[in-house]
């Protein structure tokens, strides 16, 4: 597929990229900050790309509003008056959260299945609805970091 | 000796009796600026209220077609019987009720080629976005933030698949997606200050974005791409070719069960037909009856009779040589010159017996 191709992920101890490398640096400068990347080292690729799909995401519509963004933003001592960098950190937050949560419905899938497998009986696999519970969502937060702790009384 | 000059803070100057305009406001001015104020009406209150909506039609859309598709499959679960790949209506006296989805509902809200091509092959057009005009946010307080996020985050779940939540869990993923937010706009406003000349600056850059989502997730921002289109649209085009599917099942059954219920009701008019034919014949029989009676009553009164007794004659001539029993036979011999006496003597009964009797009468009178 076309668009798996796209995303070339940059890891700033490699020097080199992989993936089709697009010389032309002139859309890459346009968006602000993009003439340093190419200062860093041989990232022109990433950093063209990256410029290339800041312009395309008018049609890029986030569940999570800019406003929101734009708040943290704010709270954070930026100025966010670019919508497209706006938009970028809004879409990066939604997948990041959507991971957790794919995560989640695997953790919870597995646990239904051994529950179903242990009663004889069990529902179809059609008719399973699947309830997110802490259970579920504490060991998919703690793969990406987010380690949750019980207060002592909850415990 | 010089005596130093000091300047008490706090001291009161001592004022001169005389009041210049500056320094006072007259009783009357303030009575002149009372009645402006109120012809210029009641003071109200700015609205500063800014309506937030969470806009994702894409998702919006791919949460309704999947609420849609469940009517659809709980109606064709209620009204058929799943065998094989195929569904049978469970009870074809039963009228399936139509549902009413518009088609606007599973419209193609993507252009296809935005998606399919890659990104730098699609010509960039000139707009305020792709500009980068600048634009101002309603500022929003951080609860309000937090709602529109646990909006967020469950509008996340159902399009995962997730059918229901508990509380907590919900509470808990809005905090991690906080603090997920919290932590890259730290860690992006750390790579400014590792750089010299982006140290004092506060306008978006984007590298430094990168950079930190990299060291945040170990993954490029151009995989958000990928997420996009794997993720919200593949997801959004799977459910809706379910529901398409889903309705031509369901159209299939609501086909069968109205032809069914045509079928029924066409049976039911011919029975009624033929009812009201048989009972038209039996009237018809009835009425023949009745003129046969009317025309010939004494003629086939005799005629049936004749018959009635020319078939027990032959019955019994035929049972006395089928049996060809000497006791049966006597029997029959005997019934037979009875019922021929009678019929001989029909006619001549009455005659006679009245003959017998008059002569009785006769020999009783003598006598």
């Amino acid at each position: 597929m076309v668009g798996s191709n796209f995303g070339i992920i940059y890891h700033p101890n490699a020097g080199g990229s992989s993936g089709q490398v697009n010389p032309s640096s002139g859309a890459a400068s346009s968006v602000g900050g993009a003439g340093s990347f190419n200062a860093v080292g041989d990232r022109a690729a990433p950093a063209s790309h990256l410029s290339d799909f800041l312009l395309q995401l008018e049609d890029y519509t986030p569940l999570m509003p800019d406003a929101v963004t734009a708040h943290y933003l704010n709270m954070g001592g930026f100025h966010s008056d670019d919508r497209r960098i706006v938009r970028l950190i809004s879409i990066a937050t939604q997948k990041f959260m959507s991971d957790i949560i794919d995560d989640s419905l695997q953790h919870s899938k597995v646990r239904t299945h051994m529950q179903n497998s242990a009663t004889p009986g069990g529902s179809k696999a059609k008719d399973r609805k699947f309830t997110l519970t802490m259970e579920d969502l504490q060991p998919a937060l703690a793969d990406y970091g987010i380690n949750v702790r019980k207060m002592h009384y909850s415990q | 000796m010089q005596k130093i000059q000091r300047e008490y803070w706090g001291e009161i100057e001592e004022e001169s009796n005389a009041l210049t305009p500056d320094n006072y406001v007259s009783t009357y001015a303030k009575k002149r600026k009372l009645d402006e104020i109120r012809q210029q009406g009641d003071p109200m209150p700015m609205d500063k209220h800014d309506k937030m909506e969470l806009k994702s039609s894409l998702v919006t859309q791919t949460i309704e077609v999947m609420k849609q598709t469940e009517v659809l499959q709980s109606l064709i679960d209620t009204y058929s019987n799943t065998n094989g790949s195929s569904n049978y209506l469970l009870n074809p006296c039963q009228m399936i009720p139509e549902v009413d989805f518009p088609p606007e509902n599973a419209a193609d809200l993507v252009s296809e080629q935005k998606f399919q091509k890659p990104i730098w092959f699609i010509p960039t057009v000139d707009t305020a976005y792709s500009r980068g005009d600048p634009q101002s946010y309603p500022e929003l307080s951080s609860n309000m933030c937090r709602h529109a996020m646990r909006k967020a985050m469950c509008g996340l779940l159902r399009l995962a698949g997730f059918t229901d939540c508990s509380e907590a869990a919900v509470i808990l993923l809005t905090d991690a997606a906080e603090s997920f937010l919290r932590s890259l706009i730290a860690k992006y406003r750390s790579f400014y200050d590792m750089d010299s000349k982006l140290k004092k600056m506060t306008t978006l850059q984007l590298v430094p974005l990168e950079q930190a989502y990299v060291s945040k997730t170990g993954t490029s921002l151009t995989q958000v791409h990928n997420y996009y289109k794997h993720k919200v649209i593949a997801r959004n085009r799977t459910e809706i070719a379910e529901f398409d599917s889903v309705l031509q099942e369901y159209d299939k059954l609501m086909k069968e069960s109205q032809s069914s219920m045509q079928k029924q009701q066409l049976e039911e008019q011919e029975q009624q037909q033929q009812h009201e034919f048989n009972r038209h014949e039996f009237l018809n029989i009835l009425e023949m009856q009745q003129g046969d009676d009317n025309n010939s009553s004494s003629a086939a009164g005799s005629n049936s009779m004749s018959n009635i007794v020319g078939d027990m004659l032959q019955e019994l001539q035929g049972g006395s040589t089928d049996a060809g029993g000497i006791s049966l036979s006597n029997v029959a011999n005997s019934q037979q010159q009875v019922l021929y006496g009678l019929l001989d003597g029909q006619t001549g009964n009455t005659s006679s017996n009245m003959a017998t009797s008059s002569t009785n009468y006769q020999n009783n009178l003598d006598t």
